[in-house]
């Protein structure tokens, strides 16, 4: 494999995540008639907070300050793997490439981060975890279903060949808008949650991470980061599925397109940001019933055009 | 993986049906009718233009302007009127009414395959006018006010419009001119009764019809 | 598949394992109050020996001769593959039960004899590996009568209390039905082979399916699948910590080794239905497991709905492979046993795992209520930590071995996808991918309720306070399990050669190995790695900012008291809610006060949920036979003696009258 690529690769995972958090929170404050803060200014503030001390709770054990460590590990591991960007992988890799192997690889992480909220004794943290595990009940099956029939048009399980396989633009199609629909939620944007607020009624991931300080929320803030493109570049991938010609394209070309697509995806998702009210948290069971309803359909494609 | 216009089109309307499953706000339900009449229209134009008849074309107009511009317009004009609350109330949770909606598709097209009637069209159109018609039932059943029900009988009246088009010849162009103003005068009449029923009741909710019984 | 007749070498091995339970069961009766060390040096010698016999021995059978004889039947006893990995599961968790058991009967040695509860114990064992070699069906039936008395007996353990003597009760009158149908389906199909032997049996078509249904419903009421299962939660959670360990773990189990030895393996007995069936009641048996394991306040009833909820899985496994084998597509049986099988495993490990985690905990300060626990990872570390590892395993996150078994599952659903005969097919198997998916999230939610709520945070009750780590031996015997998750996880690649032999017909190709492909071993050591640096880096950054402890946030209400922290009720509320029409799930708030609204003085709330299947079917049934027995049949017992007379002569007259015909 090429050195340059490798390259290339390393320095789209180290920079991505943050700078598209950064354009997100721009278009969302030009959307709000705001300045904003710098499209930097994440790096900026991931670079203070590792400056800062920490301050941990008497209540807390080592699962509040190893786990925002395994929440890293796992999304950096998930996002070597997954093609978010159209990325290239050594043929040895496929199989680690698994849809379900990654897709629990995360739950790992969100596993400890859950424990974490839950081991400072407070009540935020308690309505964080719950919270996040009803939207996690309601996502996991939309997500599965999608790639099941992603990979069931491709005949593999393995993400490094359904990506490089001729899929029917249909189940492309409907795949990609159940996966942007879910991810929403899996990524606690609005309309599911407001990653702005800090009121109760409002929080479901900042509930979770509202005792980390210092260092350990810049580990956390990254490996958020890290899952937004994940989940936004998997869906521009899917979506660049249904035009044939992509998989052609020289991989430079591929590369460009497809974070050129992610950014867009969160130029829209900033967008609707600013118009979208945030749902009431009884109606978020209905909002997913439609990830799950697109899921369903694309499997039915799938069995059907086999 | 070519796909005709008339695929395309009718695959979207039975999805727009679906969606609307899942939709508990009553404008949205109507903005979904009206683009879903507006792919039979696409339909009636598509058909139109490659057989060369030109009353489809005629058809497909008077489609678009009355069922599928003038009709819900006139519902949302009755239902502000009204004053109902957006929530086109609903007894089944929106979110299992989206997922029904899934199973009535894949029964629609599972049910279609096993017609004994000789097929002129394409199978998949078949198993979309089911859809259509079984949402269009479903949502009837399943609603709570009577805008709603109405919905739900414009949706099973395209699903037949559907069959119609797609799996016959064609009915003869009078008989459908005749079902679309019969159409448009039974939603008139929907929604002036409505407004009496709501200023005599104060309310729509058919539920408590049953408060009738005694 | 025809077994080479060797009555010796390992055959003797697993001799030497049932006889040196047998000792334990004598020196139990024999020591009741105080037993010494020799009980447990027996059982644990006992697991040893069986677990070398399973993994070096070949295959075997042995029949006892003449003394021992049972009417119409010998004692015959054959170890194939497929029982060796069962013989294997009794054996890896017999040690860590005998390492666990004296410390947590320490502190019930007042209410009950401890030596006849470790009797019983090395008499469950003795029975549960008889269940497993047994050749024939009268042997199959004796065992597993010993084995569903002995259970009962230790379920039973501490009947002083009314509550466990009421468990006990409905779980003998749960296994008795059980057998009942079982028998019934033995004894049909001896009517329609003529023998007794397993071996012998090939029953086909139509004729199958009534002894088919028959085994099918009395194993499903001991493997505790819907709708059977209701015994199991009350049962399990009656019954001392390391019984409902093996119960749980191993138990159940040995229905499933006997589906799969004659619905799938030998293909003793073929019906058409039972795959859809078995499927089906699979997949509702994992979802209904976990959405009442959701619901509970018990520690224990929690594991044992979760038990349910795996039952499923397995199950599930099942019936993939019964449907791969009636479709001929080889593939598909040959993964869904083997991930069924292999599931079994990582299920009794890690099962027992949790459920001595809070045999640790309930014998240290008697309390197995979420809500009245809390912030033990201070006290009890050890424990927490093991328990920890049994929760991340039965998630099914990767590395650990939970994920090895689900993994297998959803790559038989995929093939049963890609290889399926029709449509509606591959659409249910992508369907029946969801719904792991769906019951994987509902796990991760029940068990981040148990681990966070009970053993994180601050504690509830001034007993949670003071909590002390347990005793040494019972702490071994969890890490040993622990470290069992680990490693059964990371050299998960391992075991599909075995599986394969076990899975694999004669005539056919082995497939298995070729459908492993996760580098798990790589995957573990980059997750190692990474947490290691990041934590090296966090130290060195620590040097220059060191971190300072303070309370947690409060909003600037003063210091937080144990009171408002989240309750296990409150953690499930919103999942409940969401499927609540399933149990009736209400929750009702009552304020009392002067001015209700502005000054409410008192807030209460009471959650409620209905299980439909006991209220409205079983309940009923059991009231409609408790009134025809006692009104009905009453009559009969007129407590006349002239009647009884009457009685006597008309059975003789119908037997003189059956019996000339």
């Amino acid at each position: 494999m090429n050195i340059l690529l490798i390259i290339l690769q390393t320095i789209n995972l180290l920079v991505m995540p943050l700078l598209l958090l950064g354009v997100v929170r721009k278009v969302k404050a030009l959307m709000q008639n705001r300045v904003g803060a710098p499209i930097l200014q994440p790096f900026y503030d991931i670079a203070k907070l590792l400056r800062k001390s920490e301050t941990i709770s008497y209540n807390t054990s080592w699962i509040f300050i190893y786990a925002p460590r395994i929440s890293l590990t796992t999304a950096v591991i998930a996002a070597v793997l997954i093609p978010w960007s159209g990325q290239l992988l050594p043929p040895a890799w496929a199989p680690a490439t698994n849809f379900i192997f990654l897709l629990y690889l995360l739950s790992l992480g969100k596993f400890f981060v859950m424990l974490s909220a839950l081991d400072a004794g407070s009540a935020f943290g308690g309505l964080g975890a719950s919270r996040e595990a009803v939207i996690s009940i309601l996502v996991e099956p939309s997500m599965v279903i999608s790639l099941g029939a992603l990979a069931l048009a491709a005949g593999d399980m393995n993400m490094s060949a359904i990506y490089t396989h001729p899929i029917n633009p249909i189940i492309a199609g409907l795949a990609a808008v159940a996966l942007l629909i879910a991810s929403l939620a899996e990524l606690s944007r609005m309309p599911v949650d407001d990653p702005t607020t800090h009121l109760e009624l409002t929080m479901v991931h900042e509930a979770m991470i509202l005792e980390n300080s210092g260092r350990n929320l810049a580990i956390t803030e990254y490996a958020s980061a890290i899952r937004m493109c994940i989940f936004w570049g998997l869906s521009a991938q899917t979506l660049l599925l249904m035009l044939p010609a992509y998989n052609a394209m020289p991989i430079m070309i591929k590369y460009l397109i497809g974070i050129g697509l992610m950014m867009i995806i969160g130029i829209t998702v900033a967008f609707l940001e600013g118009i979208l009210v945030r749902l009431k948290w009884r109606r978020v069971p209905n909002y997913l019933a439609f990830a799950g309803l697109f899921s369903l359909l694309a499997a039915m494609v799938a069995a059907v055009r086999m | 993986m070519n796909f005709s216009t008339i695929d395309l089109l009718s695959a979207g309307a039975a999805l727009l049906a679906v969606m609307m499953c899942g939709f508990s706000g009553l404008y949205s339900q109507l903005r979904s009718l009206a683009v879903q009449t507006a792919f039979l229209a696409g339909i009636a134009i598509s058909i139109g233009m490659s057989s060369g008849a030109t009353h489809y074309l005629v058809l497909a107009g008077v489609v678009l302007l009355i069922k599928s511009i003038g009709i819900p317009m006139f519902l949302a004009w009755s239902a502000k009127r009204l004053e109902i609350p957006r929530d086109a109330g609903v007894m089944l949770p929106p979110a299992l009414s989206a997922l029904f909606g899934v199973g009535l598709l894949v029964a629609g097209y599972f049910l279609s395959s096993q017609f004994a009637v000789p097929k002129m069209g394409n199978i998949g159109e078949a198993g979309m006018t089911m859809t259509l018609i079984f949402i269009g039932m479903m949502l009837m059943i399943t609603r709570r006010l009577a805008i709603s029900q109405v919905i739900g009988f414009l949706v099973l009246e395209n699903g037949i419009f559907l069959y119609g088009l797609t799996q016959t010849h064609g009915m003869p162009m009078l008989v459908e001119m005749a079902a679309v103003f019969e159409v448009l005068m039974g939603v008139m009449i929907a929604g002036l009764v409505t407004y009496r029923i709501s200023r005599t009741f104060e309310h729509v909710d058919v539920t408590h019809l049953r408060g009738l019984r005694h | 598949m025809s077994i080479p007749d060797l009555s010796g070498g390992f055959a003797w091995l697993c001799g030497a394992a049932l006889f040196s339970w047998l000792i334990a069961t004598v020196i139990g009766f024999i020591q009741r109050r105080n037993p010494g060390p020799s009980l447990q040096f027996f059982l644990a010698l006992g697991g040893l020996l069986l677990l070398i016999s399973a993994i070096s021995g070949g295959n075997w059978s042995v029949s006892l001769p003449l003394p021992f004889y049972l009417g119409d039947a010998g004692f015959n006893f054959v170890a194939d593959p497929l029982a060796r990995w069962f013989l294997g599961i009794i054996g890896l968790i017999c040690i860590p039960t005998a390492l666990f058991t004296p410390g947590y009967m320490h502190h019930l040695r007042e209410h009950l004899s401890v030596g006849l509860v470790w009797s019983m114990i090395a008499l469950l064992m003795i029975s549960m590996t008889g269940v497993i070699i047994a050749g024939n069906a009268l042997v199959f039936l004796v065992c597993w009568e010993v084995m569903a008395l002995s259970s009962f007996a230790l379920v039973a353990a501490d009947h002083e209390h009314r509550a466990i003597r009421k468990a006990a009760f409905i779980y003998l009158g749960a296994t008795r039905t059980g057998t009942a149908f079982l028998m019934g389906g033995f004894l049909w199909a001896h009517a329609l082979t003529g023998t007794w032997t397993f071996a012998d049996w090939h029953i086909f078509g139509t004729e199958a399916i009534g002894p088919a249904l028959l085994i099918f419903i009395g194993l499903a009421v001991k493997a505790g699948c819907w709708p059977f299962h209701l015994w199991l939660p009350i049962a399990h959670p009656a019954a001392p910590a390391p019984v409902s360990a093996v119960m749980s773990g191993v138990m159940i189990k040995t229905a499933i080794y006997a589906m799969i030895r004659l619905f799938i393996v030998d293909e003793h007995i073929v019906a058409a239905f039972l795959g859809p069936l078995i499927l089906i009641l699979g997949s509702i048996s994992a979802v209904w497991g976990i959405l009442f394991a959701l619901l509970q306040r018990d520690l224990k009833r929690l594991l044992a709905y979760s038990s349910v909820e795996n039952i499923g899985i397995i199950l599930m496994g099942i019936g993939i492979a019964l449907l791969g084998r009636q479709w001929n597509v080889e593939l598909i049986a040959q993964i869904g046993v083997a991930a069924a099988l292999f599931h079994a495993l990582n299920h009794a490990v890690f099962k027992s795992l949790l459920f001595m985690g809070t045999g640790a905990i309930d014998a240290g300060i008697h309390i197995r209520d979420i809500d009245k626990l809390g912030g033990l990872i201070r006290n009890m570390p050890w424990t927490v930590g093991a328990f920890i590892v049994g929760s991340v395993a039965i998630c099914a996150l990767p590395p650990l071995n939970g994920f090895a078994g689900e993994w297998l599952l959803y790559k038989g659903f995929f093939s049963l996808a890609l290889l399926g005969p029709t449509v509606g097919i591959r659409l249910s198997a992508l369907l029946l991918m969801g719904i792991l998916a769906l019951v994987g999230a509902l796990v991760i939610a029940c068990f981040v309720k148990a681990v966070g709520i009970s053993m994180l945070g601050m504690p509830r009750s001034s007993a949670a306070e003071n909590a002390k780590e347990a005793t040494r031996e019972m702490v071994i015997a969890q890490i040993f399990l622990a470290f069992l998750c680990v490693a059964l996880g990371v050299t998960a690649p391992l075991f599909m050669s075995p599986l394969s032999v076990i899975v694999t017909r004669a005539n056919q190709l082995p497939l298995l190995q070729n459908n492993w492909s996760i580098p798990v071993v790589a995957i573990s050591i980059v997750i190692i790695a990474g947490i290691g640096l990041l934590t090296a880096w966090m130290i060195k950054l620590a040097r220059k900012n060191p971190s300072r402890h303070f309370i947690t946030w409060e909003c600037g209400f003063g210091k937080l008291g144990p009171r408002t922290q989240y309750t296990g009720s409150s953690f499930s509320q919103p999942i409940a809610r969401i499927f609540g029409a399933i149990y009736n799930y209400a929750v009702d708030i009552t304020i009392k006060g002067k001015q209700r609204r502005h000054f409410p003085e008192k807030v209460s709330a009471e959650m409620n949920y209905e299980a439909y299947l006991e209220t409205r079917i079983y309940l009923p049934l059991i009231h409609t036979i408790k009134r025809l027995s006692g009104n009905f049949l009453m009559r009969l017992q007129a407590g006349s003696i002239h009647q009884y007379f009457i009685h006597m002569a008309l059975v003789l007259a119908l037997l003189i009258w059956v019996g000339s015909r």
